[in-house]
């Protein structure tokens, strides 16, 4: 992901409407490249798992994107490039991530979008991109903002 | 004869070595049987296949082995399980004693091959990521006896060159490399090196990554040394990652003590 | 053999649990080792399971031993090892399916590889002797919530999945929020028969007309939605009611597209499985909107619907009498379908 990316998109970014998430996933799925790396954070509900589907989507993955919360990590290698889902939800400390090989996944062929990514921040790669996820004011409003590890700040 | 199969899984390749040593008096005589998978990172699909195909080949049955020796790390986390859990199957159902090996000594195994009398250093690196290296540096004598300079760990590949660097300023000895951390930090590597008073070496592509050869070797020795197998419940992976709370703690302090 | 029957034993190493069990002749269940429930009794002595989990590497070879001293059998009698090789977390498996092709190869005995879903189908084989395919099966657990017709022995196919959340996922983390704590769908179930199960109306999503498919994302953010604002307002709430009212519009969406299924695809049986089968109000509801379709009803017992190595043995048995066994090649599989 290179500076482009930032300069053309909207920061924050407001969503009104499930559709709206879906526009703003495809717009950023065009930036993304094998070993990038996502780190997604928000109260629950507040559309992790939905905006990983719209990426999913807009990678032409055809199988369905559920929620990966018991299984940690599901596979995804039916699109353009492989996509790796993440919910740390259920693991209680950073060498969990380890121990279920997630650094190969980190560093592998493919796209790693992680929910519950507090868990392992330190460890991340310099160029995760964060976003986070909040509700906003009206009901089904979400409002997404970027954050670029090597800045630390908002963008 | 005795029987040690050897397993590597924390590299790229996943590699087994079947030796197999004669114990008469006065007798060196060895025989190995070695098979390396063509595919990367493909270990738990490989490994029973170049298990099956070393032993076929050396007419022996798995329950007739000795002892089993794997590979237990640093390295590959995913790779490390792999090789641990089929050694620790093996030693349950027959009963078979396990050689843990830990993984930086037997790649100081490679620099043997070099076969010089004179003292020098291997230096053991593999690549941990993020400028981070898992590292054993071992001082060879003229004889060929090995010892470790500064405990085997995780370092800061700068902090670790630093080191060598310090360590090396009187005694002059030459340096070689081994381990897939010269891949990751070549130039850092070349460039601490480079002006230095004493002589280095990068091993060259075919001599620088573990596999099981070295492992068997390392085996051998540990058994020679009076070391005594274990029971599947004992063997254990070593990942030597330190948690990211103790690498902050370290951030840039010298960390390595000789 | 022992005593003239057939032996299995089954490993299973998925997601959260190291678990191995014996099974004679595909059905009798000799012995169930489920690794979280040993680790709370002697390792760790009433710690939360969940951080006793995932501890596969060094939890499974004494998992196996003891499925085995309990069994009252040794290798050299088991005459098939069955492992999960998929679905689930990649790490995970591969301890299990490493560790069976070892055990295999070593001991010369047979081995098959085993779809979870399809071992916790067979979960009720070992509960039910005389229960032959074909039923409709219904597959609830943390990570699953699945509609699956099943014409054969591990012959599967999905009628309905979840596009989203999984039933058991939707009810514990519901539960941590509103303070019932770990583990979440136990501790609803409880707190559920104490409540009013039409105090709070919570709104099913039935998707379009004619799916099978399940989404709980949406009740879920209502229930959180419900919390927070009750909490903001300052009101109590009644945790006993809300555990009901949540649980009863989760339990109503899945009942009735598991019994419209059976209809739809003339079933009259239908068979429960997955760690979320063993909620009371579940079972309940299903039985009884099933016995007016005429639909026989058949879950396991509490030990067998949560992740273990009998009914992996019991799936491996029926895979291996249609000669399908896997060989040393075998991979694991993270994102297996059903």
């Amino acid at each position: 992901m290179n500076n482009d990316f930032f300069k053309a998109n909207i920061n924050p970014y407001i969503s009104r409407c499930e559709e709206d998430t879906f526009k703003y996933a495809r717009n950023l799925a065009k930036y993304l490249e094998a070993g990038d790396v996502i780190a997604l954070s928000g109260d629950l509900g507040a559309g992790k798992t939905t905006f990983t589907k719209a990426i999913a989507e807009a990678l032409k993955v055809k199988e369905n994107v559920s929620s990966p919360t018991f299984t940690i990590v599901k596979e995804y290698r039916s699109g353009i490039i492989p996509l790796f889902h993440f919910d740390l939800y259920r693991l209680s400390y950073e060498d969990e991530f380890y121990n279920i090989g997630g650094e190969d996944y980190l560093f592998g062929d493919g796209i790693t979008i992680i929910e519950w990514a507090n868990l392992i921040e330190d460890i991340l790669p310099s160029e995760t991109l964060f976003i986070d996820i909040d509700y906003g004011a009206s009901l089904g409003e979400r409002i997404f903002k970027l954050r670029d590890m090597r800045n630390l700040r908002s963008l | 004869m005795k029987k040690i199969l050897a397993i590597e899984t924390t590299a790229k390749y996943a590699s087994v070595a079947l030796l197999l040593k004669e114990e008469k008096i006065g007798s060196n005589d060895e025989v190995v049987f070695f098979k390396k998978s063509n595919k990367e990172m493909n270990h738990l699909v490989d490994l029973m296949e170049i298990i099956d195909f070393v032993l076929k080949k050396a007419e022996i049955e798995i329950s007739d082995v000795d002892m089993v020796a794997p590979s237990i790390g640093p390295g590959s986390f995913t790779g490390i399980r792999i090789g641990v859990s089929t050694a620790r199957a093996l030693s349950q159902a027959c009963g078979i004693g396990c050689i843990p090996v830990r993984t930086l000594k037997a790649m100081a195994e490679l620099d043997r091959n070099r076969e010089v009398d004179f003292m020098h250093y291997a230096c053991t690196i593999i690549n941990a990521r993020r400028n981070q290296t898992y590292a054993a540096l071992w001082l060879f004598d003229e004889s060929g006896n090995i010892s470790e300079t500064f405990k085997q760990g995780q370092y800061m590949i700068d902090d670790l060159l630093d080191e060598i660097s310090r360590i090396n300023e009187e005694s002059k000895y030459p340096v070689y490399f081994y381990g897939d951390g010269i891949d990751a930090y070549f130039d850092k590597i070349e460039k601490a090196m480079k002006n230095k008073t004493f002589d280095y070496e990068i091993a060259p592509l075919n001599q620088r990554y573990q596999s099981a050869l070295e492992v068997a070797r390392e085996a051998y020795q540990q058994i020679e040394m009076g070391k005594k197998p274990v029971d599947y419940d004992e063997l254990l992976p070593d990942y030597m990652r330190k948690t990211e709370a103790e690498m902050k703690l370290e951030e840039g302090k010298i960390k390595i003590n000789s | 053999m022992l005593n003239g029957k057939h032996i299995t034993i089954g490993i299973e190493s998925s997601c959260d649990e190291t678990a191995a069990g014996v099974v004679a002749d595909g059905r009798e269940m000799l012995s169930n080792i489920i690794s979280s429930q040993i680790s709370i009794h002697t390792k760790f002595g009433g710690v939360v399971p969940e951080i006793a989990s995932r501890h596969h590497l060094e939890n499974i070879n004494d998992v196996i031993d003891r499925a085995l001293k309990e069994a009252g059998v040794s290798l050299n009698e088991v005459d098939l090892i069955g492992v999960t090789y998929g679905p689930g977390l990649v790490g995970a498996l591969l301890i299990g399916v490493a560790t069976a092709k070892m055990i295999a190869y070593a001991k010369n005995i047979p081995l098959v590889g085993v779809n979870h879903m399809h071992g916790h189908i067979a979960a009720n084989y070992i509960e039910h002797k005389d229960l032959k395919p074909p039923f409709m099966g219904l597959i609830v657990s943390g990570g699953h919530t699945n509609i699956v017709d099943i014409e054969d022995y591990n012959t599967c196919k999905i009628i309905g999945e979840t596009r989203d959340d999984a039933a058991g996922e939707a009810f514990d983390k519901v539960s941590r929020v509103i303070g019932l704590g770990y583990p979440g769908g136990p501790k609803m179930d409880r707190s559920a028969r104490d409540g009013n199960k039409n105090a709070i109306d919570f709104k099913r999503v039935w998707l379009e007309k004619g799916s099978y498919d399940f989404s709980f994302s949406g009740i879920k953010t209502a229930a959180l939605n419900y919390i927070n604002n009750e909490r903001q307002s300052g009101r109590d709430i009644d945790i006993n009611d809300f555990s009901a009212s949540f649980q009863e519009a989760v339990v109503d969406v899945i009942t009735k597209k598991a019994v419209d299924a059976c209809i739809e695809f003339k079933r009259d049986k239908l068979v429960l499985s997955g760690g979320v089968a063993a909620n009371t109000r579940l079972g309940e509801l299903l039985i009884e909107r099933a016995s007016k379709a005429g639909i026989q009803v058949f879950k396991p017992s509490k030990i067998l619907c949560t992740d273990n190595g009998a009914m992996i043995a019991s799936s491996a048995y029926y895979e291996s009498l249609k000669g399908n066994y896997s060989n040393l090649k075998l991979d694991a599989a993270p994102g297996l379908e059903i």
